[in-house]
């Protein structure tokens, strides 16, 4: 896994399927201003799939690797 | 009498604003969820009240301390709402400044921290922005204190009267959207008596899927909405609406927004951030945090001057008072009273404020720099294998300080489960209360690793609130949360004036505890120590506290406990755990630590004394805190447990401490 | 004479104590800390509005 994200810090990547994740989840981000179509950029990785730190509207936020990867979709 | 709200996003700087435009003082921190209830003062020199209330990302709520808001704004009339807004955020701060503006109470929005909006070379032209959002709007830099007597000024000159005049924010949603709102609020003003914008907003709430709104509807049985609930959810409406919203948002910002040229975009965060919340580094550097504050603490700022606190205390003062009684004619038993009494367990007591202060000034450093947010962050992983939450985290490092407001820190935490699991593990945390104790022992027993031994004994406590978290995790039945979302705020330049606010605003609780609770304890165990069956007792071994102690001796022998007046002062202890000390000091007859430190070397040994550490860490919640478990959770059951399992705990670790730390030294 | 006066002193210390043991089981009843007024008139307010929701 290092191996891939190594590759993807400061890339950016657009958010997408918003709707997959659990209804809080999804508020929380809704609330922050991340939505389908945000610009997201990965600043860094935790190991062993701990919290994943994006930055989307120049703030940087934490969020779980699992939502993380729902919110990159297609694109990992 | 004026009132205004508070509201805004969390970490916004509002408790900052507060303090500055009240005369009372709230605790601030860099972090999310600082204030977890609402707090209330006065604009000096005026009428003017002014409620603080817990930062939220929108009205509806998915913690209890965000909910605190949403039910202000439905119990209490405010006349004007103060919108705190991050003004480098602007985007999504003014999507709950939306809401507010539809509410109808007139808002004044407070775009803060617009140096840092600078310092990213955007500016925002403010005229522009009050006449699309309809509001007034003041800049501020509430950590340097600019713009706020302005802000001041225009409360205090606010014509509440004829700004109620103002219509309040209508957005243009969808045709479908509109016209269900219209429908809805149209019954509402007629069939139960509401303003039209009140009717409004509680509609667009109700839409929204506000959990506090559609409890309200069904408990005030607001047919015209409980009726189009399905039609409502099975348009999506909820969606519509955000977007909406966020169209209009971007379009008002690119109206507004002029670019400056001089951009000398100096990345501090990101430069400490390589280090702080380094995937490899990052716990190290918070494990060397902590060493470094209770190296602080305890070996270099600390325990140095507590010794000469002490020596004052235990030479001049005690003497004095002694001899200045006896002159006055005071009787041998009120002299006791006083001085082996109240000066040696309150004044010996009193000689740790350095040690509480040194520590609290570093917490303080650390939640107003912005660390607190990464410690979430890097723990989290931790946090996730044990089925919690990083933000759980923040309520246990609270703990350090008081376990009670550990406690209530954790209404940030989202899943009512996992609250319960926080709340329940917090008294594990070892909170500054303990640390008389701690730097009474460490002094005897390991005067050359004192820092290192009080660290191991915080982890432990971690430790175990961590094994038992697992535990209950198991037994609950808890599904892994995935709301795990936190901002990590920039870093600021700590302010002194703001550092020495927090350790006085956590230190206080210590020197008052010390004229109440700390006092009362010490009288009680010089009265249980001073008379027996037989009444007043000259031979302490013939006292309530001694038959006490020595009855309970075969139970705690095998933890290493060998005198009796250890035992009772561990009785004492539950009113609150500073008593511990200044127990021991009034049972062992001394004012002076060093005299007692003597003591103790014929009655434990290093590993007695860890162990009997490790139990104080663990025993039992202190009254406060039991209360509050109750008064969070609202049941006896949840106490009676907590106290019962850390009893147990307690017992079991110390068992295996004293007995294995036996036959290995 | 002086006997009474050193009772009485002690009895008011003793009394003191016995009164801030009851306050401090009070307090804690309602979940409150001992030492800190932890934002005491805010929680007045928000048991108020628990009742009017009651």
């Amino acid at each position: 896994m290092q191996l891939i994200s190594e590759s993807i810090i400061n890339q950016h990547f657009s958010v997408c399927n918003i709707e997959q994740l659990d209804t809080p989840t999804k508020q929380r981000l809704h609330s922050l201003g991340i939505h389908d179509g945000s610009n997201l950029t990965v600043i860094r990785f935790f190991p062993m799939h701990g919290p994943v730190i994006i930055e989307v509207d120049h703030q940087q936020i934490g969020v779980r690797y699992k939502v993380f990867r729902i919110l990159v979709g297609g694109q990992l | 009498m004026t009132t205004v709200a508070l509201m805004g996003n969390p970490n916004t700087g509002k408790t900052t604003i507060f303090n500055q435009i009240t005369d009372s003082y709230a605790y601030v921190g860099n972090w999310t969820g600082v204030t977890v209830e609402k707090k209330m003062g006065n604009i000096k020199h005026s009428k003017v009240v002014v409620t603080d209330l817990p930062g939220i990302y929108s009205l509806n709520p998915i913690t209890k301390d965000e909910s605190v808001a949403i039910n202000y704004l439905l119990t209490n009339d405010a006349d004007v709402i103060l919108n705190v807004t991050n003004a480098g955020q602007l985007k999504r701060n003014l999507l709950l400044s939306i809401e507010l503006l539809e509410y109808g109470t007139p808002v004044i929005i407070a775009l803060n921290m617009i140096d840092d909006l600078k310092r990213s070379g955007i500016y925002y032209d403010i005229p522009t922005l009050s006449k699309r959002l309809g509001c007034h709007i003041e800049t501020t830099n509430a950590r340097n204190k600019d713009g706020i007597s302005q802000l001041r000024d225009k409360l205090l000159s606010m014509p509440t009267d004829q700004l109620r005049e103002k219509p309040a924010l209508k957005l243009e949603y969808p045709f479908m959207v509109q016209q269900a709102i219209r429908q809805a609020s149209e019954q509402l003003v007629n069939h139960f008596d509401m303003s039209p914008s009140y009717a409004r907003w509680l509609t667009i709430q109700y839409i929204n899927k506000n959990k506090v709104i559609r409890k309200y509807a069904v408990h005030n049985k607001l047919t015209p909405l409980l009726e189009q609930k399905e039609y409502y959810d099975a348009q999506n409406f909820e969606d519509k609406i955000f977007k909406t919203r966020l169209a209009f948002i971007d379009s008002t910002l690119s109206a507004a927004q002029e670019n400056l040229t001089d951009t000398k975009n100096v990345e501090m965060t990101s430069k400490i951030d390589s280090i702080i919340t380094n995937p490899i580094l990052g716990l190290p550097v918070f494990i060397a945090i902590f060493y470094l504050m209770f190296k602080i603490s305890f070996d270099w700022i600390g325990t140095p001057l507590s010794d000469q606190l002490n020596s004052l205390l235990s030479g001049p003062i005690s003497t004095y008072a002694d001899h200045f009684l006896a002159s006055i004619g005071a009787m041998p038993f009120l002299r006791s009273l006083i001085v082996d009494g109240v000066i040696a367990g309150v004044g010996g007591v009193l000689t740790f404020i350095p040690q509480i202060f040194a520590l609290f000034a570093c917490i303080s450093l650390l939640e107003d720099s912005g660390y607190m947010a990464r410690a979430a962050l890097v723990t989290d992983r931790i946090m996730q294998t044990i089925g919690l939450n990083g933000k759980s985290f923040i309520p246990l490092i609270i703990g350090f300080g008081c376990n009670v407001t550990g406690i209530m820190a954790a209404r940030t935490i989202e899943q009512p489960k996992e609250r319960l699991i926080t709340t329940l593990i917090s008294p594990f945390m070892s909170c500054s209360a303990r640390l008389p104790i701690y730097s009474l022992f460490v002094a005897a027993f390991f005067p050359r690793n004192q820092a290192l031994i009080v660290l191991s004994i915080y982890f432990l406590g971690i430790a175990v609130a961590l094994c038992m978290a697992k535990f209950y995790q198991i037994i609950f039945h808890v599904e892994d949360s995935t709301v795990f979302i936190v901002e990590l705020p920039k870093y600021h330049i700590p302010r002194l004036d703001i550092i020495w606010r927090g350790t006085w605003d956590k230190s206080k609780g210590f020197v008052k505890k010390a004229g109440t609770v700390i006092f009362a304890g010490t009288v009680l165990i010089w009265l249980l120590s001073n008379f027996g069956p037989s009444g007043f007792v000259t031979n302490i071994d013939q006292s309530f506290s001694a038959l006490l102690g020595k009855m309970m001796l075969p139970i705690f022998s095998p933890i290493g406990i060998q005198s009796w007046e250890t035992i009772s002062a561990l009785f004492t202890g539950i009113l609150a755990k500073e008593v511990i000390s200044s127990s021991m000091m009034v049972l062992f007859h001394t004012t002076s630590q060093t005299a007692l430190i003597a003591t103790f070397g014929s009655m434990f040994t290093p590993v007695s004394a860890y162990a009997l550490l490790v139990f104080i860490l663990l025993y039992v919640p202190c009254f406060a805190t039991i209360g509050t478990i109750k008064s969070e959770t609202g049941s006896t059951k949840w106490v009676v447990y907590s106290v019962l399992s850390s009893l147990l705990i307690a017992y079991t670790l110390s068992f295996i401490i004293f007995q294995i730390g036996s036959l290995l030294f | 004479m002086t006997l009474f006066i050193n009772l009485l002193i002690a009895a008011i210390i003793v009394g003191l104590a016995g009164y801030e043991i009851f306050k401090i089981t009070q307090k804690s009843k309602q979940g409150k800390c001992a030492g800190c007024d932890y934002k005491c008139e805010a929680k007045l307010m928000v048991d108020k509005a628990r009742k009017q929701r009651n």
